[in-house]
C-alpha cells in the first residue's frame, strides 16, 4: 500500500496545477454600458420564477433563459470585463479599474428585454476556429489558444447575417459528416443566431417609439410620438377615429396608422415563447401580438390587457427602479392567471430546482469524498477517516437522490425519460452499487471509486446539457407517454447499465493496483477486487437481462414486434451476451482472474457503445437523444478502457503472477 | 455415458460451446447494429439476423472517423440461435445437476428456452402488415374513393403475384410469392401452368422504379411499352420506400403474344383501385397484379374519429389515437380507441396505431385548411405473442432467486472475512 502514497501526491499536485492552468480571462465588453447598476437580485429571483410557455409545457423563465444561454454561449452563465480591455479580440481588461461581471441566465435576459442596445454588445456566440470569422470578414487576431466571442450586433448586422445565412445554406447542403470544421461551425453559428434574435427582437415592438402623422390621429392617441401602450391605454378614441372613418382604412383622418400597423406586424413576428396566458379554452401562451390586438379592441376579459401594459411599462421606463416596477406587476398578472388556469403547477419547485442545483452541490461533495478516500489511502489504519469518506460520499449520494427526486415531482414521471436523466440515474446507481461493495468488502478502493464515479458522470451530465443546449424537462413524445413502462423497463435497463459501469470500474482498479504493484494478484485486495467485479456483474446481469426482454414486451405491446433490432435493443442484447458468456466462462474454467477483470472491462465498453454510442449512429426508433456533443465523451471512455486493458495485459504477459510463477517453478515433492 | 453419442452429448452440453456461441452471437449483433447505417435495417435483419452465412463488414473507425474496414465471415444468427438452444437444453436442464443450490439457474434456463421458442414461433407462424383507413364521412357523405373501412392487412415489405382471372359474376384470384419472381432482375422467369391457356414471362426486374412516359430528347434506360417504360431508382435502405416493377410478356397457347408491364405501387388508403396489366386471351379477361401480400382479418374495422393533441404550440404529438367500429360476424358493431402502447386485441390478432398521414391534415370537419387525416394501424398475427412476457417473469425469478443464495451464502462465508480484512 506504501506504494500507492508518492504516486498520489504527484497525482494531487498534477490536478491542482491543472485546474490552476486551465482559468481563462473573461472577454471584453466593448459597448456602452446602459443599466448602471445590478439588477435587484429579488427582481432577478421573481422574475426568474415568471411563467412562461415553450416547447409544449409551461416553465420558469430563468429555465428558458439557462437552456438559451447554453445553446447560444456554450455556459450557464455569461462572464465579461467591462474597461480597461487591452489587445486583441476576446481579451479582457486585466488591469486595475476594470470590472468582472458575471450575469445570471434570468439578470442576462433581462437585459436583452430591457436594454437591448447593451446586450448586443455582450460577447455572446463563443468562436472556437477564426476560419469562421475570416468566413465572416469579421476583423481578427488569428487562431490562439482563447476562444474569440462574437457580439449580436457584429453577426445580426444586414451584411455579417446575410453572408452567414448564403455561407449556412451552401454548408446545410453538405451531409453533416462531410461538412469540415469551420463549416460546421458556421451552420452552429446560424443555427445559435436565429434562436438568439427570436428572444432579442421578441420585445422590439414594444421599444419602438412611432412617428403619428395627421392631425385627428395624433388627437385620438395623444401625441406625436407613441408607443404601442400609448395606442393600447387610448384604444377608446382611437376606435371611434376608425368608426367615424366607416371603417375605411384609407381616410385621410386615419393619417399613417396603416404604415404604423405594418411596421408593429413585421416587429411582432418574433415569438420566441408564449408571454401571456391564453383565453380559456386555448392552450396556446401568445406572444405579444395577440395581446395587443386583444387590448386594441378593449378586450380586458382575461387580463391580458393589463398585462400587457406593465410589459410596456417595464420596457419604456427610463429608470431601473421603474422598470422594476412593471416587471413585477407583469409578473404577478402572468402568475394570478396561470395560477387560475392550473398551470402554474410545479414553477416554484423547477425555480428553486434549476437555483439550488443540488446535483452540482452533490458533485462538490463527491470530489471531498474522493479527497477523504485518497487521504484513507495514505492513512490505512485510520478507521475515522473511511467512515468519514463513506459519509461525505453518502451524504452527496443523498444531495444527487434529492435532485432526481425533484425531477419527478416536476415532471410527474419515472426518473428516466431522456438521456439527460440517465447520466444522473447512472451516477447515482453506480455510486450506491460502489458503496455496497465497499462495505461488504472494505479495502477502500471502491470507497474511491464511488465518488470518482459520481462525480465524473455528474460532470459528464453538465457537458451533454451544455453540448444539448435544449430543455431537459420537456414533455414527451406520444410513445413514451407511459409512466408504467417507464418506471419499469427504463428503470431496469439503466440499473443495468450503472451496475455495469461500476463492475468495469472495479475491474480497471484491479489493473491499476496489479500495473502499480500494490498489490499482488495473489493478495486479499485484489481477490476481493475480483469478487466485487463478479457479483456486481452478475448484479447487473439481472437487470440487463430483465430489462432487455421487458423492453421486448414493451414494443410487443406498443406497436407489435418483440424485437425489432434496433441498434439501441441491439446494444443491451450485447451487454447481456457479454456478461453472460463472462459468467459461462469463468464458470467452465475458460477464465480466472484476469480474464473475468478484463472480460468485465470489455463489458463496460459494450455498456458505452448502448447507452450513447447507438444514440450516434443515426439510425434506430430511439431518436429520443441524438447529439454528436456525446463523440468525445464516448471515444474518451473507449480509449480509457483500451488504455487500462492494454497495459494490463501487457503487465501479465511481462510479470506474471509472482505466487503462481513460485508455485510453477517450485520443485515437485518427492513421492513417497 | 461413453462412447460417440456420449462425447456428442459432452460437446453440445459444454459451457465453452455457450461461451463461443454468445461471443460469436454478440459479435453478429455488433456488426449487424453498424451495418444498418449504410444498409438500411431490413437488409441487415435478411442477412445477419435471419440468415444462416454471413460475410459482415468491420467498419475500424477512431473517434468517429473510419479508418478501413474487415471482411468477416460469421455464422448466421439462425445457426447461432440453434446451436444455442440445443446448448441450453443439454447442458442446461439434461446435464445440470438438479439440486436446490441450482434452483435458480434451471429456472432462468426455462425462462430463457421458452424465449427462444417464441421467437421461432413468431418468426415462422407470424404475418403483420398495415390497415390504412380515412376516416368516415358523416352522415351518409361520399368518401371520395378513399378506404375507410377493411377486413384486409397489407404487408409491409413482401410482395406477390395475383393472376385474376375474370368469371363475369366472380373473379378467381390465384398467387405466386415474390420468391418465385426475383430471379427475374437477372433472366426471364417463366410461368406457366396446364389449366393455364397461355404462358407468362417476366424480365428486367428493379427493386425500386416508377413508370415513366418515354419522351423524344432522352434514351430510356429499360425497354418502352406503349411509349413507356420503367425508371430505375436507387435502393433505398428502408424497404418500404421501394416499388418494385418488371416486364410481362403474355403468350397464348394460340394467339399474338402481349407485352406490359407491373407496377407494386400501393395506393391505399387514397384508394382501393390497382393498375394491373390486363389481358384477354380467347374470350376470358385476365389480369396480372404485382401487389403486396394481403390477408384477411377474421373481422373488419371502420375509422370513425383520427384524433391528434400537439403539446401547446408545437407540432409534436402528445396523444394521438383513432376511434374505430369494429365489425364482426354474428355480433353488433363496437366502438373502441386504438391509441399508443393500447392496441385492440380480438380474435388471435392485435391491431396497433402506428402513425398516421399527411403532416398537413387536418380532422373533420375542418377540411378546408388541410387534406383530411388518414391513421395507420399494424395488424399482427402471433401465436406466441404474450410468451415472452411469460418468459420475461420465468427469468427475473430464476435470476433474481440464484443472485439473492449466491450473495447469501458469500455474506455467511468465511471468505468474505478473509477478503474483508
Amino acid at each position: 500500500m506504501k506504494a500507492i502514497q508518492p504516486l498520489l501526491l504527484v497525482l494531487f499536485a498534477f490536478g491542482a496545477a491543472l485546474a490552476g492552468g486551465c482559468s481563462r480571462p473573461s472577454p471584453a465588453y466593448d459597448g456602452t454600458m446602459q443599466r448602471t447598476a445590478p439588477w435587484d437580485p429579488d427582481l432577478v429571483e421573481t422574475m426568474a420564477s415568471l411563467p412562461v410557455q415553450e416547447n409544449g409545457r409551461v416553465k420558469p423563465l430563468g429555465s428558458f433563459a439557462a437552456f438559451l444561454l447554453y445553446a447560444v454561449h456554450g455556459r450557464r452563465d455569461l462572464k465579461f470585463t467591462v474597461g480597461q480591455g487591452e489587445g486583441g479580440r476576446g481579451e479582457g481588461g486585466q488591469g486595475e479599474g476594470a470590472q468582472r461581471v458575471t450575469l445570471e441566465p434570468t439578470e442576462w435576459l433581462l437585459d436583452v428585454w430591457c436594454y437591448p442596445d447593451q446586450a448586443a454588445d455582450y460577447p455572446l456566440f463563443r468562436i472556437e476556429n477564426t476560419g469562421v470569422l475570416d468566413a465572416l470578414g469579421i476583423e481578427n487576431a488569428g487562431q490562439t489558444l482563447n476562444f474569440d466571442y462574437v457580439t449580436f450586433r457584429e453577426v445580426g448586422n444586414p451584411t455579417t447575417r446575410a453572408r452567414l445565412e448564403e455561407l449556412a445554406d451552401q454548408y446545410l447542403a453538405i451531409d453533416a459528416k462531410e461538412r469540415d470544421a469551420v463549416q460546421e461551425h458556421v451552420v452552429q453559428l446560424y443555427r445559435q443566431l436565429r434562436l438568439y434574435e427570436n428572444v432579442h427582437l421578441q420585445l422590439a415592438a414594444l421599444h419602438t417609439v412611432f412617428k403619428v402623422e395627421g392631425d385627428e390621429l395624433r388627437t385620438a392617441l395623444g401625441g406625436e410620438t407613441i408607443r404601442i401602450g400609448d395606442m393600447v391605454r387610448r384604444s377608446e378614441p382611437f376606435r371611434e377615429l376608425v368608426k367615424s372613418a366607416n371603417r375605411n382604412l384609407q381616410d385621410p383622418k386615419l393619417g399613417n396608422m396603416m404604415a404604423i400597423f405594418g411596421e408593429l406586424d413585421e416587429l411582432a413576428r418574433h415569438a420566441a415563447l408564449g408571454l401571456f396566458p391564453p383565453a380559456a379554452g386555448q392552450e396556446t401562451w401568445n406572444s405579444i401580438d395577440a395581446p395587443m390586438m386583444t387590448a386594441f379592441r378593449g378586450d380586458t376579459e382575461n387580463g391580458q390587457a393589463a398585462m400587457f401594459l406593465s410589459l410596456q411599462d417595464a420596457i419604456a421606463a427610463d429608470s431601473q427602479a421603474a422598470k422594476a416596477t412593471g416587471l413585477r406587476q407583469f409578473h404577478d398578472a402572468v402568475v394570478a392567471a396561470a395560477k387560475a388556469r392550473g398551470e402554474y403547477g410545479a414553477i416554484d419547485t423547477e425555480t428553486e430546482y434549476y437555483r439550488a442545483s443540488w446535483h452540482y452541490k452533490a458533485l462538490h461533495w463527491f470530489i471531498f469524498g474522493f479527497l477523504l478516500a485518497g487521504v484513507c489511502w495514505l492513512v490505512p489504519k485510520n478507521r475515522l477517516l473511511w467512515w468519514a469518506s463513506f459519509g461525505v460520499t453518502s451524504f452527496a449520494l443523498c444531495l444527487l437522490c434529492y435532485d432526481i427526486y425533484l425531477r419527478c415531482v416536476i415532471t410527474g414521471r419515472p426518473p428516466i425519460t431522456r438521456l439527460y436523466d440517465t447520466f444522473l440515474f447512472i451516477a447515482a446507481f453506480s455510486v450506491l452499487t460502489l458503496l455496497v461493495v465497499e462495505w461488504i468488502l472494505p479495502r477502500r478502493i471502491a470507497l474511491g471509486l464511488a465518488p470518482l464515479a459520481g462525480a465524473l458522470l455528474i460532470m459528464l451530465a453538465r457537458m451533454f446539457e451544455v453540448s444539448d443546449g435544449k430543455d431537459t424537462l420537456d414533455p414527451l413524445v406520444a410513445v413514451l407517454d407511459s409512466n408504467y413502462w417507464l418506471a419499469t423497463h427504463v428503470t431496469m435497463i439503466n440499473t443495468g447499465y450503472a451496475a455495469g459501469l461500476a463492475a468495469s470500474a472495479l475491474a480497471l482498479a484491479w489493473v491499476f493496483v496489479r500495473v502499480t504493484r500494490i498489490a499482488h494478484p495473489s493478495d486479499a485486495l485484489s481477490k476481493s477486487l475480483v469478487r466485487g467485479v463478479y457479483g456486481v456483474s452478475a448484479f447487473s446481469l439481472v437487470f440487463a437481462v430483465v430489462g432487455t426482454i421487458w423492453g421486448g414486451v414493451w414494443a410487443n405491446d406498443s406497436w407489435g414486434r418483440f424485437w425489432g433490432w434496433d441498434p439501441k435493443e441491439n446494444g443491451a442484447l450485447m451487454i447481456c451476451l457479454s456478461q453472460i458468456a463472462m459468467v459461462h466462462a469463468r464458470m467452465s474454467g475458460m477464465i480466472r482472474d484476469f480474464g473475468t477483470v478484463m472480460w468485465a472491462a470489455f463489458t463496460g465498453m459494450v455498456v458505452m457503445f448502448s447507452w450513447f454510442h447507438t444514440n450516434l449512429l443515426g439510425v434506430g426508433l430511439h431518436n429520443y437523444g441524438f447529439s454528436s456533443g456525446l463523440r468525445d465523451g464516448v471515444w474518451t471512455g473507449y480509449s480509457v478502457h483500451l488504455g487500462f486493458m492494454t497495459v494490463g495485459a501487457i503487465d501479465v504477459w511481462l510479470r506474471p503472477d509472482p505466487v503462481r510463477a513460485a508455485a510453477a517453478a517450485a520443485p515437485l515433492p518427492a513421492e513417497s | 455415458m461413453n462412447g460417440p453419442l456420449g462425447r456428442i452429448v459432452a460437446f453440445f452440453a459444454s459451457m465453452k460451446l455457450a461461451v463461443v456461441v454468445l461471443v460469436l452471437l454478440g459479435l453478429l449483433t455488433w456488426l449487424g447494429t453498424l451495418a444498418q447505417v449504410q444498409k438500411g435495417l431490413f437488409v441487415v435483419q435478411k442477412e445477419y439476423f435471419e440468415g444462416w452465412f454471413v460475410i459482415a463488414d468491420l467498419p475500424l473507425s477512431f473517434w468517429g472517423k473510419e479508418l478501413f474496414a474487415l471482411r468477416v465471415p460469421l455464422p448466421g444468427a439462425m445457426p447461432l440461435m440453434a446451436v444455442l438452444f440445443v446448448n441450453l437444453i443439454v447442458g442446461g436442464f439434461v446435464r445440470l445437476r438438479w439440486s436446490m443450490r441450482n434452483v435458480g439457474v434451471l429456472i432462468t434456463h426455462l425462462g430463457i428456452a421458452l424465449l427462444l421458442v417464441a421467437g421461432f414461433v413468431k418468426l415462422e407462424y407470424s404475418t403483420s402488415g398495415a390497415v390504412s383507413l380515412f376516416e368516415a364521412a358523416q352522415d351518409g357523405g361520399s368518401d371520395g374513393g378513399r378506404v375507410v373501412r377493411s377486413g384486409d392487412y397489407v404487408s409491409f415489405h413482401d410482395y406477390e403475384l395475383a393472376l385474376l382471372r375474370d368469371d363475369g359474376a366472380t373473379i378467381v384470384e390465384r398467387t405466386i410469392p415474390e420468391d418465385a419472381l426475383l430471379p427475374a432482375k437477372d433472366r426471364t422467369v417463366t410461368i406457366t401452368d396446364p389449366d393455364l391457356p397461355f404462358r407468362i414471362e417476366l424480365h428486367t426486374w428493379f427493386d425500386n422504379c416508377e413508370p415513366m412516359q418515354k419522351g423524344p430528347m432522352f434514351a430510356a434506360s429499360a425497354p418502352v411499352v406503349g411509349g413507356v417504360f420503367l425508371r430505375q431508382f436507387e435502393v433505398q435502405p428502408d424497404r418500404e420506400l421501394n416499388v418494385p416493377g418488371c416486364y410481362v410478356i403474355v403468350t397464348p397457347n394460340d394467339g399474338p403474344r402481349q407485352e406490359g408491364m407491373l407496377w407494386g405501387r400501393e395506393l391505399r388508403p387514397q384508394t382501393d383501385l390497382r393498375l394491373p396489366f390486363v389481358f384477354e386471351v380467347g374470350s376470358t379477361r385476365y389480369a396480372l397484379d404485382l401487389r403486396r401480400v394481403m390477408r384477411e382479418l377474421p373481422f373488419q374495422v371502420q375509422l370513425k374519429e383520427f384524433r391528434k393533441t400537439d403539446h401547446p404550440g408545437t407540432l409534436t404529438p402528445a396523444d394521438y389515437r383513432s376511434f374505430v367500429t369494429v365489425f364482426e360476424a354474428g355480433k353488433p358493431p363496437q366502438d373502441v380507441q386504438i391509441y399508443m402502447n393500447t392496441p385492440l386485441r380480438r380474435e388471435g390478432f392485435v391491431l396497433y396505431q402506428t402513425g398516421w398521414g399527411p403532416q398537413d391534415g387536418r380532422g373533420a370537419p375542418d377540411f378546408t385548411r388541410g387534406p383530411p387525416w388518414y391513421s395507420v394501424f399494424e395488424a399482427a398475427e402471433n401465436p406466441s405473442d404474450k410468451w415472452p412476457e411469460y418468459a420475461c417473469y420465468v427469468i427475473a425469478l430464476g435470476l433474481v432467486v440464484h443472485f439473492l443464495m449466491k450473495l447469501t451464502r458469500f455474506l455467511k462465508s468465511s471468505t468474505r472475512e478473509a477478503l474483508a480484512s
